[in-house]
Formats: structure tokens, C-alpha cells, sequence
């Protein structure tokens, strides 16, 4: 299991209450498409991921970010049980999904990056720390169950 | 790849930052030691609290190493061929740690820069960065 201090627990769930899930959420997945673009493979079915802008303002994108980012939610209200929260997704991405797991932390970077966009100094060293674990455990809760 | 179109992006948003280098590199090797710790194990001769001098030094020397990396986009391996030495047979830090550093990197452009560290220039910015760590790391072995 995870060791959480209480401090880093305050930092991530501080935090987390002053995030719009919705725009965080679609800012990330957008930023993995156009970061990333070969993470695009994934998404045959969006329609137009032609470029940056189309990406950017792709409802199929905003809407699947803000689900992904809901459900990143799920491990914050968590902290002391992400893989058993994560157990049936991990399965999903594996078995139906077929996601290659470094997806999981090239988009947990990607959210770190937004993350510190909107807080800029509030986004501390401190703060930072806290979250790079929490986006490491989840990658990892979300690889846990692949076979 | 980096694109003519990331080439000013990537110049332009380095303008931005020039003026505060030091900060800059001082405050990205501040957030590497304190979220990646393992890093600290290359700098066991370095007074790394809060302000150090050391570090201080260290941020400055790696943003102008980056500052002449931006000037020479199109001979990246030729202008950094010397960094490139250093870090193959001399400090022999392992590749890992680049990235890490360039996420540091841009946490501290996306802290000061906000909006304007937009999805395209975050997309170049991460480009560059990935290509100065692949000519570091050219002479490894």
C-alpha cells in the first residue's frame, strides 16, 4: 500500500477541489494528442484530430477528457486504496482497450504540466511532488492488472 | 522533428524566459531534488537546501547551456558535442534523468507562463528538450 504523509494528502486534495474537472480534463487529453501524436492510434473514431485546433476544439475529445479526468477523481476520494479503486479500469484498459501503460504516465506529466499552467506558484515543489507520486500510482494501479 | 513553426515557437518562448535565467534554472533543479529524490544522488557534493549557492550556479549553467542549444536548433549535436563528452564518459548520468529534468523544465514555463504555454509550444518545447537529451546521451555507448 501507498504511504501517504498528511501533508501530501492536503496538498493533492487542496488542490483537487480547486480543479475544473471538465476543462482540466479535456486540456489534458488535448495536450496528449498534440504532445503525443501518436497517441492518437487510440482514437480512430474522434473525427477530425487534423491539427492542434481541431484537436483542441473536438467535442469527442473534451467530453473523453473530462471522463478520464472524473475518473483520475475517483483515486483522490482514495488515496489509501487506489489499486483496488483502479482494479476493473486496469483490466478494461487491458484486455479491451489494449493500452500500452506508458500512455498512463506520459498522460500523467501531461496533467502535471496543466496543472501547473493554472496554479503557477500555488503549483509549489512541494506541490508538485505530491502529485507526480499520485499520477505515478495510478499508472501504476492502471498497469497492475495487464497480462 | 523539430519543425520550422517550433523553431520560433521554441525561440520565442525562450525570449520570454532569458531575462530571469538564472531563476529559471535554479527553480527547475529545486523541483527536480524535490520530486524526483533520486536525482540528488549526483550532486552528493553539493549543499542542496533551499537557496544554496551550488545550485544556484548549477541552474545557471545548465539554462545557458539550453540558451546555446535554442541558438543552434540545426546542429544540435555539433554545439553540444562537448556537453555531449562530458555527460558520456565523465558524469555518466543516466538518460532517465534528462526527461525528468525536462519535465521540470516545463512545470517551471508552464508556472511562469500560464496560458502562454500553450498546447503547440508545450508540443515544441517538449520536442526540443527530447532532442538535446538524445545528443547528450549520443556517446553513451
Amino acid at each position: 500500500m501507498v504511504h501517504w504523509s498528511a501533508e501530501e494528502k492536503q496538498l493533492i486534495t487542496g488542490l483537487w477541489g480547486k480543479v475544473n474537472v471538465a476543462e482540466c480534463g479535456a486540456e489534458a487529453l488535448a495536450r496528449l494528442l498534440i504532445v503525443y501524436p501518436w497517441t492518437q492510434r487510440f482514437f480512430s473514431s474522434f473525427g477530425n484530430l487534423s491539427s492542434p485546433t481541431a484537436i483542441i476544439g473536438n467535442p469527442k475529445v473534451r467530453a473523453h477528457g473530462r471522463k478520464v479526468l472524473t475518473s483520475f477523481g475517483e483515486a483522490v476520494k482514495n488515496l489509501d486504496n487506489i489499486k483496488a479503486t483502479f482494479s476493473k479500469l486496469s483490466e478494461l484498459h487491458c484486455e479491451k482497450l489494449h493500452v500500452d501503460p506508458e500512455n498512463f504516465r506520459l498522460l500523467g506529466d501531461i496533467l502535471i504540466i496543466v496543472l501547473a499552467s493554472h496554479f503557477a506558484r500555488d503549483f509549489t515543489p512541494a506541490c508538485q511532488f505530491a502529485w507526480q507520486k499520485l499520477v505515478g500510482v495510478v499508472a501504476h494501479a492502471l498497469a497492475r492488472k495487464y497480462h | 522533428m523539430l519543425t520550422a513553426d517550433d523553431k520560433k515557437m521554441i525561440q520565442q518562448t525562450w525570449d520570454k524566459v532569458s531575462g530571469h535565467a538564472e531563476a529559471v534554472g535554479e527553480e527547475a533543479l529545486w523541483r527536480l531534488f524535490i520530486t524526483y529524490p533520486q536525482t540528488k544522488t549526483y550532486f552528493p557534493h553539493f549543499d542542496l537546501t533551499r537557496g544554496s549557492e551550488q545550485v544556484r550556479t548549477h541552474g545557471k549553467k545548465v539554462v545557458n547551456a539550453l540558451t546555446n542549444a535554442v541558438k543552434n536548433m540545426d546542429n544540435l549535436s555539433q554545439a553540444l558535442s562537448e556537453l555531449s563528452n562530458l555527460h558520456a564518459y565523465n558524469l555518466r548520468v543516466d538518460p532517465v534523468n534528462f526527461k525528468l529534468l525536462s519535465q521540470c523544465f516545463q512545470v517551471v514555463l508552464a508556472v511562469h507562463l500560464g496560458k502562454d504555454y500553450n498546447p503547440e509550444v508545450h508540443a515544441a518545447f517538449d520536442k526540443f528538450l527530447s532532442a538535446v537529451a538524445a545528443v547528450l546521451a549520443e556517446k553513451y555507448r
